[in-house]
């Protein structure tokens, strides 16, 4: 794992060496092929916590986090219509450098803030998560595993810009996909050699893990048909369309038909891609109903819990859990058989004497997690980013978990690493060319670019150390950029298609919008995929009232 | 601006390495959507 760390620092290096002036640095001279495109939009958007989330995900809730993605390859389509000719040909190294073009500079400035905002404090937590999760687990130091993350990818991001980022995440992408498809080989093998795969898929449904798609439509439900189609859809349209560190993947391609397949053959390979990653949670639940699994996944929490006046206790529903289990086991292959015979009446009373079981233990459960809050106030209760690095570190042999850990740390890097590329080149371009000094050399920016890279690092690394003790800010960051998104996007969108509303309208719009979506966050409880829609509708709308009240042109 | 903005997509020109057309590839991309959710629909149904 350390030689593989090594390897993607000295390959981002040694491919990279020709990175000299600020085009090569932010845009990759604009000779990206499209597959490295697709390759690295993937890398970006695959963080480590997706990576570890996801098949806990589908262990604890199903399938229905599939339904996120839905909006995905309808955004792709829309974006290589609209915004990849259009940032293509106006050459622009942001996609806030757009906005000026089109409104003032004050448009342009609002949407970097924004970003800038909501991508810095993101990318500590892209560091911070998967370090708290490796650590806990590994034994590892939290501070150490942040340390050698965060400075690794601070040392190739800053050396080798874009080109760097590009090409490491084409290798991040390989050990990730090798890393998910191991896992997967190894439940098969895993399983009692009377469950089959279909049997295995059957056990998965009958307890509800295989809800792939819902169409009902239920505004408290957060993953449905309805809220993938059309909120994924506007977050996936602001994602990759307005976060420069998914424009800044596509600007470098090396024409618009570069770009424009990276973003479909995304919008093809993206749904799949989640559903396999979810299956394999399928899975992992189903290997844990013929191996009883740990009481509560996080191992610290657990063991806090037995060094404590609990101890007896726990350890009794320990005993409970294990008995509820095997008694399940048995119930799971009647039902089984009764899927085999085909007879309904049977298969009815079969499977509910298997929910049966399965609440029982799920009470036992909640009875451990209260003993857990007994004991530690403050303790974690969510242990749904511990199952599947459990199910890693139990079940695949010493080489295949080195493979994974790779793959994790892999998933870790890319993200930090095109958020930090990002983050410099709105800095630079943005704020520092734009408004601080306009007319230096080339060189000039290219010191300033790699600065800044470093001390955005630093900025996330800091972040990422003291995360621990930032508790309700750390949730706070999670939903951040769908607090934001809805209101870039609006801009955005009243940029692409609304000719006749002017950069004063659209401005107080997104102001106003802004704190419209903040109301809905703070006093409703609406899901926040709805956030985006929301927001964007507010600029749009607001920018049609407001336009005939206010100069089309600013005055900047 | 808007006319020069019109004039930008219009020069996109350029053919896709498939299928030849981009509306072609788009509609690829949505139908390859629609296929999926059909799919996904089916597989919840069958295990549930």
């Amino acid at each position: 794992m350390l030689g593989f760390l090594a390897f993607v620092v000295i390959y981002g290096i040694m491919k990279t060496r020709g990175t000299k002036d600020v085009d090569s640095y932010i845009r990759a001279g604009r000779k990206t092929p499209w597959w490295t495109i697709t390759l690295s939009i993937m890398a970006t958007q695959a963080s480590a916590i997706t990576f570890l989330s996801t098949p806990g995900q589908a262990y604890v809730d199903g399938m229905r986090f599939v339904q996120f993605y839905l909006g995905l390859p309808i955004a792709m389509i829309i974006l290589s219509i609209t915004a990849v000719p259009l940032y293509n040909k106006l050459n622009v190294y942001t996609a806030y450098e757009y906005l000026e073009t089109r409104f003032d500079l004050k448009n342009r400035t609002l949407g970097s803030i924004l970003f800038l905002s909501q991508r810095g404090l993101a990318a500590g937590f892209t560091i911070y998560a998967p370090a708290l999760i490796l650590s806990v687990i590994l034994g590892w130091q939290l501070d150490l595993t942040i340390l050698i993350i965060g400075f690794t990818v601070i040392l190739y991001t800053t050396v080798g810009g874009t080109v760097a980022v590009n090409k490491t995440h084409i290798l991040q992408m390989i050990i990730i996909t090798v890393g998910m498809f191991s896992s997967f080989v190894i439940i098969y093998f895993l399983l009692p050699d009377d469950i089959s795969v279909i049997d295995a898929a059957y056990v998965a449904g009958k307890l509800g893990k295989l809800n792939a798609i819902d169409f009902s439509f239920d505004l408290s439900n957060r993953y449905t048909f309805w809220s993938g189609i059309i909120g994924g859809t506007f977050l996936m349209l602001s994602y990759f369309g307005t976060d420069q560190s998914q424009v800044q993947r596509y600007l470098a391609g090396s024409s618009i038909k570069e770009s424009r397949m990276g973003l479909l053959v995304n919008g093809l390979v993206k749904v799949p891609m989640q559903f396999i990653i979810l299956f394999i949670g399928a899975m992992v639940f189903v290997l844990y109903q013929f191996v009883t699994p740990p009481l509560f996944f996080n191992p610290v929490e657990e063991q806090n819990v037995k060094n404590s006046i609990y101890s007896e206790e726990y350890i009794e529903l320990e005993k409970d859990y294990d008995r509820i289990f095997k008694e399940k086991q048995v119930k799971i292959r009647e039902m089984l058989s009764a899927i085999e015979s085909g007879s309904e009446i049977e298969i009815t009373e079969k499977t509910n004497d298997v929910l049966a079981k399965q609440e029982e233990a799920t009470i036992v459960r909640e009875k451990a997690i209260d003993l857990i809050k007994e004991t530690n106030p403050d303790a974690d209760t969510n242990d749904t980013n511990f199952i599947f690095i459990t199910y890693i570190t139990t079940f695949l042999p010493i080489g295949l978990i080195g493979l994974v850990l790779a793959a994790i740390l892999s998933a870790s890097m890319s993200s930090t690493s095109a958020e930090l590329n990002a983050l410099a080149s709105t800095t630079v371009i943005d704020i520092y060319k734009r408004m601080i000094k306009k007319d230096a050399a080339d060189s000039h920016y290219l010191k300033v670019s790699k600065l800044s890279t470093i001390l955005w690092g630093i900025y996330a690394i800091v972040f990422a150390l003291f995360a621990s003790q930032l508790g309700s800010l750390v949730e706070a960051v999670n939903i951040l950029g769908s607090l934001v998104y809805g209101t870039i996007l609006g801009i955005f969108l009243v940029a692409f298609y609304f000719k006749r509303i002017g950069g004063n309208a659209s401005f107080y719009a997104a102001l106003i919008a802004e704190l419209v979506v903040l109301y809905c966050y703070l006093f409703t409880n609406i899901p926040f995929l709805w956030y985006n829609v929301i927001g964007c509708l507010s600029v749009i709308i607001l920018a049609f009232i407001l336009n005939p009240f206010l100069p089309k042109k600013a005055e900047v | 601006m808007q006319s020069k903005e019109k004039e930008i997509i219009d020069a996109d020109e350029s053919t896709p390495p498939i299928l030849g057309s981009w509306t072609k590839v788009y509609a690829l991309v949505f139908g390859n959507l629609i296929f999926l959710i059909l799919m996904f629909y089916l597989f919840t149904k069958v295990f549930e």
